[in-house]
Parts: structure tokens; sequence; C-alpha cells
């Protein structure tokens, strides 16, 4: 991307478009929308490949970071209020993709994601995918944002163990 | 912050949701080369990242994605093969065309050479006349400010002046009602040795029970005296009736302490004692008389 290959935009896009539309439907809630995100977050990466640094992280996870930002700044030109937690619409099949390595990939990340309480699981998707303050979590939890943020770094701790374990 | 409350901020660090403070002392702490909250960090932001990986959706989407991408990538094409096109016009057979392109683009450019200056010069001098302004309206806010302490040092004044003078209209008005008073007695005081303008009139009512003294040119006692007014009785001496400051030679009207009852006053006296009073006196006598007769 560096050198200027679009193959390896295309590469690049083909690979993570349909996770990062599902982050950014998280938050903007319309496909169009999401859509229009991950376009400008790889237009971005093409623009600006230089930015990446591995030692902060792998590509996904520095792609995702860039889709989030992205949708928050959508979600505020538009003024909408997303709160509600709204899952994607589910297909009929599993999102298997064509690589096998990638599919295993996702049901072991899916797997330690499992791991975590529902409770936890929805603190976090909360904090994740939305724009939402700690008090404004904690106000619709019933419960302080202290906790909130402990609830929080709790079931980080525990997702990042068992990814670790996962990889092992 | 120590080390164990940076690696407590990891977590929230690996969902970028950290408050502006704890983000930058973060920063700093890994940029000062901690290797351990560095892949600690790195580990975190997979952990988050892993909630987007377990998300369904955004089927088909990488279809269309892609095809916006290519788009913009015929578009910045296009737009880049249209820019060096028209910096490399191939020149003519006479080249006449060609240069009168070329002086066109020169003129062009000086023209916007020539602006650029014009508003560089502009915007200086602007800026310097800004300047004079903000020290010309600095220097009338000092001289207001100047100013203005003044008129609260004179309301000041003023405020002490009103109250002294309220001060006196109280006890001039209360000398009115003694001097009304039925059982009225005046003792006319005078300076022991003689001195023209200056001596006290004391004037009680025991009705009233109450007792004025109305002094006039008596000089300032220095500041560790003041003036102390004594009944002589015949039964008891010097009895105490009052001390009182006495500024600049000015009438004073001072409430003091009526004779004792059943008492007979056959002198008073105004004597300069210490600051505070005394119990009998000790300094000179500064006046001295004796009752009217009733």
């Amino acid at each position: 991307m560096r050198a200027g290959d679009a193959h390896a935009l295309q590469a690049l896009s083909l690979r993570y478009s349909r996770m990062l539309t599902a982050v950014a439907w998280r938050f903007l809630g319309d496909e169009a929308g999401a859509e229009e995100v991950v376009s400008d977050v790889f237009w971005k990466v093409w623009s600006d490949a230089k930015a990446f640094d591995a030692a902060q992280g792998s590509v996904a996870a520095w792609l995702v970071y860039l889709a989030r930002n992205r949708a928050i700044d959508c979600l505020r030109t538009r003024s909408m209020h997303q709160g509600e937690i709204e899952k994607a619409p589910t297909q009929a099949s599993a999102d298997a993709g064509d690589d096998l390595d990638e599919a295993e990939h996702v049901q072991s990340v899916r797997a330690a994601v499992a791991t975590l309480e529902t409770e936890q699981r929805a603190v976090l998707e909360m904090v994740y995918f939305s724009d939402l303050s700690f008090a404004q979590i904690a106000e619709r939890l019933g419960i302080p944002a202290e906790t909130v943020k402990a609830k929080i770094s709790g079931a980080m701790i525990k997702l990042r163990q068992a990814l670790a374990n996962r990889q092992k | 912050m120590d080390h164990q409350e940076f690696v407590n901020l990891l977590p929230l660090a690996g969902l970028d949701r950290l408050g502006p403070d704890e983000a930058r002392a973060l920063h700093e702490h890994l940029r000062g080369g901690c290797a351990e909250c560095q892949a600690e960090l790195r580990a975190y932001r997979e952990a988050g990242a892993a909630l987007a990986v377990a998300l369904e959706g955004g089927h088909e989407a990488e279809h269309r994605v892609w095809e916006n991408l290519e788009k913009r990538l015929h578009a910045n094409a296009a737009a880049a093969h249209s820019l060096a096109h028209s910096a490399s016009q191939p020149a003519h057979a006479d080249g006449r065309e060609h240069r009168g392109g070329a002086g066109w683009w020169r003129g062009v450019a000086l023209v916007a050479i020539l602006m650029v200056l014009a508003l560089v010069v502009y915007d200086r001098s602007m800026v310097e006349r800004m300047r004079m302004e903000q020290v010309h309206h600095l220097g009338q806010l000092e001289s207001l400010s100047w100013e203005l302490n003044g008129l609260r040092a004179n309301l000041k004044a003023a405020r002490i002046e009103a109250d002294t003078l309220h001060s006196e209209l109280s006890e001039h008005a209360r000398l009115d009602r003694i001097l009304m008073a039925p059982d009225l007695q005046l003792t006319r005081l005078s300076a022991l040795t003689p001195a023209r303008g200056v001596g006290a009139i004391v004037a009680f009512s025991h009705a009233y029970n109450q007792a004025m003294i109305h002094t006039f040119g008596l000089p300032e006692p220095p500041d560790d005296k003041l003036y102390e007014l004594w009944w002589i009785t015949r039964q008891s001496g010097p009895v105490k009736a009052g001390t009182f400051y006495a500024r600049g030679h000015r009438t004073m009207e001072v409430q003091v302490s009526p004779p004792p009852a059943g008492q007979r006053v056959m002198m008073a006296t105004v004597t300069l004692e210490p600051a505070g009073g005394t119990s009998k006196p000790t300094g000179p006598t500064y006046l001295r008389g004796t009752p009217d007769l009733e």
C-alpha cells in the first residue's frame, strides 16, 4: 500500500470491509452510511499508509479504531442520538468468508467474546459502539459511573485473557 | 502516577476511552519507553477489535466498498493526469503561442506575488495600528483606574466625614435636650492661664440623668494622652465624669456622666491624663470652673 499498489488496497478492503461495515452500522444504523464510512477509512489508509504502526496493534485493530472515529464523526455531524445497541441484521449463514483461516480466526474470536457474561458484553459493546459518555451509560444501566468503568475494565481483562488462551 | 496506576488505565485505553488528562499521562509514560505497558496496550486494543470481529453483518459490503474505492482511484488518477497534461503543453511550430502562454502564466504569477506583498504590507500596517490603539487604550485604562482610585478615596473620606457629622449632630441634639431640662445645671470652665477662646461648658440634668461637655479651643492632646473631666464633690472629692479627645482647637460636644446623685459639686476640672483615663486626677489641669448658682 505504501508503494501505491492498488491491488493491496483491494485485498485489504475485501478482507476487512464486512467487519468495518458492521462496526460502522452499529453507530449509524444505515447501510449506505456505514459503507461510506468504510470507504472513507480505506481511502485514508490508502492516502496515509505510513501512519500504521505495528507496535501499537494489528492492522485489524487499527482499521477498527479508524472506523470508530469516522463513524463517531459522522454521527456527530448528523446529530443522531445513538444509544440503543441495535444488533446488525443477522444473516442466514454464518460469517464464514472465503478464507478458511480467516473463518477460523473469526470463530476463535467469537468464542473468546462468548466467555464474557451477558452484562459484561453489553457494557463493552455499549462503550465501544456508541458515543455515549460513562455518565450516560451509567444512567442507562442505573449504576454509578465509577462502577461502569470498573465493569468495563474487568470485562476487558477477561476478554484479553480469553483471547490469549485461544492463541496458545 | 505510579506504574500500577498506568497499568490500570490500559483496559480503557484499549477501547480508546480515557479522559484527556489520563490519555496524556499514559502517552508520556509510553513515550518514556515502558515496553510492558506498550505490549499490554497492544493486547487490549486487539481485545477491543475482537468485539468488532465478533460482530455479524456487513455482508456483501466488500464489493460495494471496493466499487466506491475504485471510483475514487479513477477520479484521482484522472485529476492527476489532467494536472500533468496542463503542466506539459507541447510547443507549437513557430513557438509564438507557447511563449505567449508562458508569458501569460508569468503575468498571473507576478500579479499574484504583488497582491500577496500588498496584503502583507497592509496586514503589518493594520497590526501596527492595532498595537498603537491597544497601547492608547491601556493608557486610558490606567488613567481611569487612577481616577477611580482617587474617587474611591474621596468617597471613603466623605463617608468618614458624614459619620463624624452625624455623630456630632447626635451629640448636639443630646445637649439641646439637656439644655431644655427643668433642672438644668451649668458649669463654665476656663483655662487656668488666661487663654483667649479656650474653655468649656458642662451641662447636666439629674432628671434626665445626662450630662454633656461642650469644649472650645482645646489643643489636640499628644497621641498617648486624652482629656478627662472630673466632678469635685464635697463628699467624695474628684469623681470621674468622662474622657474625650480634642481635635485641633475645634468645638466639641461629648456626653459625660452626671455627678453622683445627692452629692454637692464644688467644682469641675479638666485634666490631661494617660490614654485610657485614670481613677483619680494625675495630670496637669487645663480647665476649671464652679457650677453656676442654681
